[in-house]
C-alpha cells in the first residue's frame, strides 16, 4: 500500500465503509448531454425496432407485441431504421392486418419520420384530402394515396391526437430510464425534453427527489418558443434537478432528407432539407430568452442550418452585450469549414454525439458526397480549433451508453464493419479528449463546472467503477468494457449483477 | 517526524466524517491539476480528498 491509501485510510472511523478496488479504474460519472427522457423511457418498455433487419421481422415485432396490449393501448416507439433493410420506407399495409384495433405511431430512430397505421390514421381524423403542414411532409404514394409516413412537423398530426401518458405510464417510463442510465455509469442527463409538456419527466423527477428515489441529476430543458413559460416559472433548482435551459429546432435530420444544406442533397438534386423555424422567429425567441439569462440550445443538423444558428447567436450576442452565456448548437454535425473556427470565435459549444457517426456513417456520402463528410461529426478539427464539444446520445436515437460514444469518437468504426481504420479518420480524437466530453465539458456545458464533472475536493461524489482501464486498452474493446458500480452523491445506485463483473 | 504525522492524521480522523474509503484505485479524475489518483475519501455527497500525496 503506497502513501496516498494511508492517508485516505487516516480519515476512517468505525463508520467508514473501505472499498479496495485492487486497481480497478474509475472515472468521473458520465453525463449525458443530450437525451429525450420520457420517450426514451417509453421506449424500452415497447417494441423494439432498432434492429428488426427485414420488413417481415418488422411486421412480426408489431404483431407480437401487441397481443400484449390492452384495449386502447397505443403502439409506440419502435426505433425502426430503414436502411438496414435496403432502404424502402416502410407502409401501413405492414402491419395494419395485425394491429386493426390497436393504433400505432412508430418513428424512425431519429425522430425525424413515422408511421402510422390505419386505426392510428382514423383516430386522428387523418385521410387523403388533409394538408401538407409547414416544416413537415405527408407521404404519400404515386396514387397519392396516404402511406402511413410522417415527416418532421406533419408527424404532429398524429401526434397531437395522441392521449397524454397517464401518471402510470409516466411513472414506469422514468423509472425504466433512470435505472437504465445509471447501468450505463451515466449519473447525470441533459433532457431536452424535460419541460415539454408531451413528454415532460420535470413533474416526476421532483416526485422521485421528494421520495429520495431518484438516481440521476437533470437539467430540464424547455422548448425555446416557450421561453415565457420557463420566466415564469418557480425556479426551486438544486443539484438534482435544475432548470433554466431552452432548447428550439432549425432543421431536421439527415436520415430524414430534413437537414438543411448549402448544396442540395447528393441523391436528390432538388432536396436542400427542411427549416423548421424561421431564422426570425428563431432570433426573437433567443434574443429575449437571453436577455433573461436563459440557457439556449438549438438543434442543427445540416451545414446551412449550423450556418444560420451561428450568425443568430452571433447578432444576439452583439445585441445583448458579452456575457458567460453558454450557447449551445444541439448535434453540429455537418459544418460549413469556414464555420468550424466560429464555435469558439463566439464561444458556442458543440453538443455533438459520437455514436451517430458511426450509425449514419454507413450512408452519409450518399446523401451527402465525399466532400461534405469531411467536416461531418469534426470533433477532431471543432477541438483543434478550441471549441468546446460536449458529448451525448440522443437517446433514444442511440444507446445512452458512454462508453459506446468514446469508442465511437476515438475509433470512428461504422457499425457495418467497413470502416476498421475509421470512416473520415482525420476526425478521431483521443480517449482523453472523448471522456472529458462526457464527464468535465459537459458539466461546463450545464453551468454545473463548479459542482461536478472532475472528481476534486469538494465536488459531487459521482463517479464510476469500470471493467477495464479504458485509457490504457486498445480503443477498439472499449465497447466491451462494463460498467461495475455507479454513485451519485456518494451512494451506490447501481452494481452489476454479473458474476464476471464482480 | 512520525510524530507529527500521526498528530495530523488523528486531527483529520477527529474532525471529518469519512462515509466511504476508496483504496487501491486507478482513478482518471478529468482535473488536469491532478490527472491521476488511487484514493478517494468520500463525506456525505462529495469528495474530501483525491489529490496525490
Amino acid at each position: 500500500m503506497v502513501g496516498e491509501n494511508v492517508k485516505a485510510l487516516s480519515y476512517k472511523n468505525e463508520d467508514t465503509e473501505v472499498l479496495d478496488l485492487k486497481g480497478k479504474f474509475i472515472t468521473p460519472g458520465f453525463i449525458d448531454s443530450h437525451v429525450h427522457l420520457m420517450t426514451g423511457g417509453r421506449s424500452l418498455l415497447n417494441v423494439d425496432l432498432r434492429d428488426a433487419n427485414t420488413p417481415e421481422e418488422f411486421s412480426r415485432r408489431v404483431g407480437n407485441f401487441a397481443k400484449t396490449l390492452e384495449l386502447g393501448d397505443w403502439i409506440m416507439e419502435g426505433n425502426w431504421d430503414h436502411t438496414l433493410w435496403g432502404g424502402e420506407l416502410p407502409k401501413k399495409e405492414w402491419i395494419d392486418s395485425i394491429t386493426p384495433n390497436t393504433p400505432v405511431l412508430l418513428f424512425r430512430l431519429d425522430w425525424h419520420m413515422a408511421l402510422a397505421n390505419s386505426a392510428a390514421l382514423k383516430f386522428a381524423g387523418i385521410d387523403n384530402k388533409t394538408l401538407d403542414v409547414i416544416g413537415g411532409e405527408i407521404i404519400k404514394d404515386s396514387n397519392g394515396q396516404l402511406t402511413g409516413l410522417f415527416k418532421d412537423n406533419a408527424m404532429n398530426l398524429v401526434l397531437d391526437k395522441i392521449p397524454a401518458m397517464t401518471p402510470k405510464q409516466k411513472d414506469l417510463a422514468f423509472s425504466a430510464a433512470q435505472n437504465y442510465f445509471v447501468s450505463n455509469g451515466v449519473t447525470s442527463v441533459h433532457d431536452v425534453d424535460g419541460l415539454n409538456k408531451d413528454f415532460e419527466s420535470y413533474s416526476v423527477a421532483r416526485k422521485y427527489l421528494d421520495n429520495n428515489d431518484l438516481k440521476v441529476r437533470i437539467y430540464a430543458a424547455t422548448p425555446l418558443n416557450e421561453w415565457r413559460k420557463l420566466r415564469d416559472m418557480k425556479d426551486e433548482s438544486d443539484e438534482w434537478l435544475k432548470t433554466g435551459c431552452l432548447k428550439g429546432f432549425v432543421d431536421g435530420s439527415l436520415g430524414s432528407h430534413t437537414a438543411v444544406f448549402h448544396d442540395h442533397y447528393s441523391d436528390n438534386h432538388s432536396d436542400h432539407g427542411l427549416f423548421i423555424n424561421t431564422s426570425d422567429s428563431l432570433y426573437s425567441w433567443i434574443v429575449n430568452a437571453d436577455k433573461l439569462g436563459q440557457h439556449v440550445f438549438v438543434h442543427a443538423i445540416g451545414d446551412s442550418a449550423n450556418h444560420v444558428v451561428l450568425d443568430i447567436f452571433e447578432k444576439a450576442t452583439k445585441e445583448n452585450g458579452r456575457k458567460d452565456r453558454r450557447f449551445r448548437i444541439e448535434h453540429a454535425q455537418h459544418l460549413l469549414p469556414d464555420d468550424i473556427p466560429r464555435f469558439s470565435q463566439l464561444g458556442v459549444i458543440g453538443s455533438m454525439q459520437p455514436y451517430h457517426a458511426i450509425d449514419d456513417g454507413r450512408w452519409a456520402e450518399d446523401y451527402i458526397g465525399s466532400e461534405r463528410i469531411k467536416t461531418s461529426y469534426a470533433f477532431k478539427a471543432l477541438l483543434e480549433a478550441d471549441a468546446t464539444v460536449t458529448f451525448g446520445s440522443d437517446w433514444a436515437v442511440a444507446p445512452a451508453s458512454p462508453l459506446l460514444g468514446i469508442y465511437a469518437a476515438v475509433t470512428r468504426r461504422t457499425l457495418d464493419g467497413k470502416n476498421p481504420n475509421g470512416w473520415v479518420p482525420e476526425e478521431k480524437i483521443t480517449i482523453e479528449a472523448a471522456l472529458k466530453a462526457y464527464t468535465s465539458t459537459a458539466a461546463f456545458a450545464s453551468f454545473d463546472d463548479d459542482i461536478k464533472g472532475t472528481l476534486s475536493s469538494g465536488k459531487l461524489a459521482d463517479f464510476v467503477i469500470l471493467s477495464d482501464n479504458i485509457t490504457q486498452i486498445d480503443p477498439v474493446k472499449i465497447k466491451d468494457v462494463k460498467v461495475l458500480r455507479t454513485y451519485v452523491g456518494g451512494k451506490q445506485v447501481f452494481t452489476s449483477t454479473s458474476p464476471n463483473d464482480r | 517526524m512520525i510524530a507529527i504525522i500521526c498528530i495530523a492524521l488523528s486531527c483529520n480522523r477527529d474532525k471529518i466524517k469519512a462515509d466511504l474509503i476508496i483504496v487501491n484505485a486507478s482513478i482518471w479524475t478529468s482535473d488536469d491539476l491532478n490527472p491521476n489518483a488511487e484514493a478517494m475519501v468520500i463525506s456525505g455527497d462529495r469528495i474530501l480528498w483525491s489529490e496525490r500525496m
